[in-house]
This record gives structure tokens, C-alpha cells and sequence, in this order.
């Protein structure tokens, strides 16, 4: 069996211990909380006869293991509950809010890679001159600030003083690409500012380490030009801890969607996690958590497969 | 899951610097500090909000929760520096009398993580390869929930309030302080002179307490002033969503939460909160990126 293909299917196998414990974990916290899960998600004020319903709606009377199972068996389904608040089945509302949330992630992604990688070469190649400085300081300051301050920022100088970006109005991305698109310009600059800081930093450091490399001296022996030693030698090895790093923090892209939607008001997963915790809902929050988890631990198996692809060395060992 | 340190910081750190002769390690960093300016203006911020947090309440300053109705919607100026809120009161004393919630929620959060992640982290570097197996995977799983969201779960479970969000963040942090510990332990266990004190028969307790802890805590120490920027913005980010301390009582957090409805017309009262935020944050990034470049002379970049 070639080694890659077996490193893939160790890692799948590893992957099921993995998925039950994070199922476990999502469902204790709903039925192992301290105190009655009813009484909690009624605030802890509902009338006897009202907790005593809930309990059976929610099936607190059987055992532990079988509500578990239950709660597996219809989550393998497909079927993630259903809201206390307004009996909403979480699947429903996960199929038309994730396009927002996906193209919210995908586009902060893009502006951290887009800018955050030529920042950190270019810092790295011009090193210790002015533009260095600045982008460092830059960085400092970039991965200095919360999100969703800057979101507040961005909104004051570039909706209220400016006009130049709407902020109501946000129609979904399924229905209008284009027009649900420049409603996310503004969270996804606040949400990406982050990684983009944090990959310039980390590029610009790898770059340098790539430099100081005998293979770089190799090639510009070579009589190689300057570009090829940089973008093909330099920059290419360079990447692969970004890689890592970007995967790794992908979780705090998700994680901080909940506080850029719930700013924005974008109708998106995160969103919703914030709105079901204010309304103690939680068979959802169960839901939402199982689900995003689940993405999360299968977003850096994917990353760890495509790191072990760009470093043969990894494939070896 | 890739068996790599989640945060910029923790990827960086996963080496130690050369141990014996503390004195001498000591008046190195002590030096190299003393040429770097970023880590004293660092060290100069941090202690400068703590300070004026501490000293909250004798620098005379308005009542930060007395309403003015009369003086509502001022804009920055001579009376009010940083102006006044839809209430009425003074936006610099809450910002000043915020800073004392929100220091402390994110110093308390730390210690309720840093003490049994240390612990955890040197226990799991030292103990037989089972039990530190176990406590690994353990800590795998709940790495393995993104950070906000974990946090979001464990206050859903628990309610709202500062209790809450303490316990919510250190249970984010902790499995990530027990995997730096356990890799600088590790790294100290493999060193020369300790399996040198093994061979002469010192018991392992003692090598444990004497030799492996305090050579692990110099970097450790380190590593916790960067997740305590981390955590100073995830403590921001939880009570402006409404999780923390419940107004009245000024929080970074909260008083953005509020200033979002105003922002058209006193756009003032988001702006001062978050500059106190990403300042005392760039304090810790600095002081903590200087320390960690002068310990180890080959991290530096």
C-alpha cells in the first residue's frame, strides 16, 4: 500500500473514537449540567406541571445510555432536534443558514491569503527596511484588536461617514450572489483581519528561515533568477507551516463568525448559536455544537492529509 | 488531529532554551530585555492599565454608573474626555472602572487555567507513557470544539455571568497550557543533566520539583502572558455578547454591546472601550514576544 493511502486510512480510523467522544461530550452537556436540563432551560421559573411536561417531551425519565443512543441514532439521520423556542428542526435551519456562514469563512479566508501571504514575503525579501517596519507594525496592531470592535469600526467610517457599503438589507448569497456579497465585505474584513496578521507574521518568518537554507544558495548558483529561487524554492517551503496554521485557526474563523454575524446581523450558524443561547434553547445549541465540531475535526484531517501531500518528508516517516 | 499547538505562540515555543546555571540564563534574558525597547514599552503598557485599574476609584473620576439624563449623547471635550453615553455618565470612568472587571475576570481565568494545565502538562511530560496518553487525548478532545464555541457551550450549561465566563475560558485554555507544558517538560526530561541527577540516584520527586518545574516555568511563564492576550480578547468578545458581568456594571464588553445601537450619532462610545482592549492586548504581545525572542536566541525573528 503506497504510504500516503495508509497514513489517510490510519487517520480515518483514528477519526471514529474521535467523532463518539465528540458526540458523548455534545450530549452530556445538555443531560449532565448540574440541576433539572428542564428546569434550566425554563429559566428556572416554569410551574411544576410545566417542568414535568418538558421533562417528558425531552425524555429525562429513561436512562442515560438509551437516550443516548437515541439521540445518535437520529443524529446519524440526519436529524439534529428540534427547537424549544419555535419547534424549528435545527437540520432546516442549518441548510439555509450555512451558505452565509461558508461564504462569510471562505471570504475572510481569501483576504487572509490573499493579502496576508504577499505581506509576509514581501517583508521577509525586503527585510529590515521601512516597509518591513511597517508591516510588522501593522501586524502587531492588527492581531491586537477584537473583531468585532473593528467591525463596529469599519461600519462608523465606511457605512455611517462614508456610504459606501450598505449594512440592511442582507439578502442570502443563494438568492443574490452579487448584491448578499457586498454585504459581507465589511464582516469579512473584520473577521479576517486576525489570520491575515497572523499568516504575514508566520510567512515572513518561515521565509526567512527557507532563506538562510544551503539549497537557496544552491539555486542561486545556479544562476537561477531571483523570482525562481524565491517563488519556487523559498516561498513554496515556506508555506507549509502556514498551511498548518491556517487549518488549525479556521476554528477561530468559526468560533468568531458567531460574533461578527450576530453584529452584522447576518442570518448565519453562528448566529443562531448566539440567538439559541440567549433563549436557553438548548437541543440546539446541542445540535449546533455536534455539527460544527464535527466540521471542524474533518476540516484538519483534511489539512492534515494535504500537509502530509506538500512535505514528502512527513510521508516517509 | 495534527499534533501541533494551536496558536502562533505555542508553535513557536516547542524548544528550550539551554537550562543549567540559572544566574547566568537569568542576566542573559536580563540583558537581552534591557536592549529590546518593545519589551519595556510592553511591560510599560501592561503595568500602566493595572495600575490605573487598581487606582480606579482615587482618581476622582465621575461615577460610572450615576445617571445624567441632562447630560446624555455629550461628545468628547473638556468636561468628559471621552464623552458621555445614552445615560448620561462619564465614558473614560467606565472605561477605567471597565478595565477593573475586565483585568480581573481575564487574571482570575488565567490562574484557574495555568494552575492544574502546569501541573497537568509537567505530571503528563514525567508520568508513565499510559497516563500521559490518556490525559493527552483527553486534552485532544477538547481541543478538538472551536475555541469560542467551547466557551459559548460551557455558558450555555452554566448561565450567564463573570463566574461563568471564567470557568468557560479556562476550560478553553487549559488542554492548551497542558500541551505546551508537556512539550517543554519533555524537552527539560531529555536533557543531559537530568538523566546525569537519574544516574546519581536522586528520587524523582525531587528532580521533578527541583530540577523540571522551575526549568520549565521561565518559558512557561512566557507562553501564559500571550494566551492572557488571547484570553483579554475572548473575555471582550463573550461579554459583548452578553454572556459577562450584567449592566449596570461597566465591562469592555459590555459597554461596546451598548454603544452599538448609538453608533450613527455617538459613534465615541465604541471607539474608547475597544482602543482600551487592543492596547492592553499589543502590551502583553509585545512584552511576551520580546521575552520568548530573548530567552531563545534562535526563535528570533
Amino acid at each position: 500500500m503506497p504510504p500516503l493511502l495508509r497514513h489517510i486510512l490510519t487517520r480515518l480510523v483514528a477519526l471514529v473514537p474521535m467523532l463518539l467522544a465528540l458526540s458523548i461530550a455534545s450530549f452530556a452537556l445538555v443531560h449532565v449540567i448540574p440541576g433539572d436540563p428542564a428546569l434550566v432551560m425554563l429559566g428556572g421559573e416554569g410551574t411544576p406541571q410545566q417542568v414535568a411536561e418538558l421533562r417528558q417531551q425531552l425524555g429525562l425519565n429513561r436512562p442515560l445510555h438509551v437516550r443516548y443512543w437515541e439521540w445518535l441514532t437520529r443524529v446519524v439521520h440526519g436529524d439534529l432536534g428540534e427547537s424549544l423556542y419555535n419547534k424549528t428542526r435545527v437540520t432546516d435551519e442549518l441548510v439555509w443558514r450555512f451558505p452565509t456562514t461558508l461564504a462569510l469563512v471562505g471570504l475572510s479566508l481569501l483576504i487572509s491569503v490573499g493579502i496576508g501571504v504577499p505581506a509576509g514575503l514581501i517583508s521577509a525579501v525586503r527585510r529590515d527596511t521601512w516597509i518591513d517596519h511597517g508591516a510588522r507594525l501593522l501586524t502587531l496592531i492588527s492581531l491586537s484588536m477584537p473583531s468585532f470592535w473593528l467591525g463596529l469600526m469599519l461600519i462608523i467610517l465606511f457605512s455611517l461617514k462614508l456610504n459606501l457599503v450598505p449594512i440592511v438589507g442582507y439578502t442570502s448569497v443563494v438568492n443574490d450572489f452579487w448584491s448578499g456579497l457586498r454585504f459581507l465585505i465589511l464582516p469579512s474584513c473584520a473577521l479576517g483581519t486576525y489570520l491575515t496578521a497572523l499568516l504575514a507574521r508566520l510567512v515572513r518568518s518561515s521565509v526567512l528561515e527557507v532563506l538562510g537554507h544551503e539549497y537557496i544558495r544552491t539555486a542561486r548558483a545556479k544562476g537561477l533568477r531571483e523570482q525562481v529561487v524565491l517563488f519556487r524554492h523559498a516561498l513554496r517551503n515556506a508555506l507549509i507551516p502556514a498551511v498548518t496554521v491556517l487549518g488549525i485557526n479556521l476554528g477561530i474563523l468559526l468560533g468568531g463568525s458567531a460574533v461578527i454575524e450576530t453584529l452584522f446581523v447576518l442570518p448565519g450558524v453562528g448566529q443562531l448559536v448566539i440567538t439559541a443561547l440567549y433563549n436557553r434553547d438548548l437541543p440546539v445549541i446541542q445540535g449546533l455544537i455536534l455539527y460544527i465540531s464535527v466540521l471542524y475535526v474533518l476540516i484538519n484531517l483534511a489539512v492534515d492529509i494535504l500537509y502530509t501531500y506538500l512535505d514528502p518528508r512527513l510521508r516517509l516517516g | 488531529m495534527a499534533a501541533i499547538p494551536v496558536s502562533r505562540q505555542a508553535v513557536q515555543v516547542a524548544r528550550v532554551p539551554p537550562p543549567p546555571g540559572r544566574l547566568e540564563q537569568f542576566e542573559r534574558v536580563w540583558r537581552q530585555l534591557r536592549r529590546n525597547r518593545l519589551s519595556l514599552l510592553g511591560s510599560m503598557i501592561v503595568v500602566t492599565l493595572v495600575m490605573i485599574a487598581l487606582a480606579a476609584p482615587f482618581l476622582g473620576l465621575a461615577n460610572p454608573v450615576k445617571l445624567n439624563i441632562a447630560q446624555r449623547f455629550l461628545a468628547p471635550g473638556a468636561g468628559h474626555w471621552f464623552g458621555t453615553d445614552q445615560l448620561g455618565r462619564d465614558v473614560l470612568s467606565r472605561v477605567v472602572f471597565g478595565a477593573r472587571v475586565s483585568l480581573m475576570t481575564s487574571i482570575s481565568t488565567m490562574v484557574l487555567a495555568a494552575l492544574p494545565g502546569v501541573l497537568l502538562g509537567i505530571g503528563a511530560g514525567v508520568s508513565a507513557a499510559w497516563l500521559s496518553s490518556v490525559t493527552m487525548r483527553l486534552m485532544d478532545l477538547l481541543m478538538s470544539f472551536p475555541p469560542l464555541l467551547l466557551a459559548v457551550a460551557v455558558a450555555a450549561a452554566l448561565g450567564t455571568g463573570t463566574r461563568s465566563i471564567m470557568i468557560a475560558l479556562a476550560v478553553v485554555y487549559l488542554p492548551r497550557i497542558v500541551r505546551v507544558t508537556r512539550g517543554i517538560a519533555l524537552s527539560v526530561v531529555a536533557q543531559e543533566y537530568l538523566v546525569a541527577a537519574q544516574a546519581l540516584g536522586s528520587p524523582r520527586w525531587r528532580l521533578v520539583l527541583r530540577t523540571v518545574l522551575p526549568n520549565c516555568l521561565s518559558v512557561v511563564v512566557v507562553q501564559l502572558s500571550l494566551y492572557f492576550a488571547e484570553v483579554l480578547l475572548a473575555e471582550a468578545a463573550l461579554s459583548f455578547l452578553g454572556l459577562g458581568e450584567p449592566p449596570p456594571t461597566p465591562t469592555w464588553g459590555n459597554i461596546l454591546q451598548d454603544s452599538q445601537k448609538y453608533i450613527r450619532n455617538a459613534p465615541w462610545i465604541a471607539v474608547f472601550p475597544g482602543c482600551a482592549i487592543a492596547l492592553s492586548v499589543l502590551g502583553l504581545n509585545l512584552f511576551g514576544d520580546a521575552v520568548r525572542d530573548a530567552m531563545d536566541p534562535r526563535l528570533r525573528t
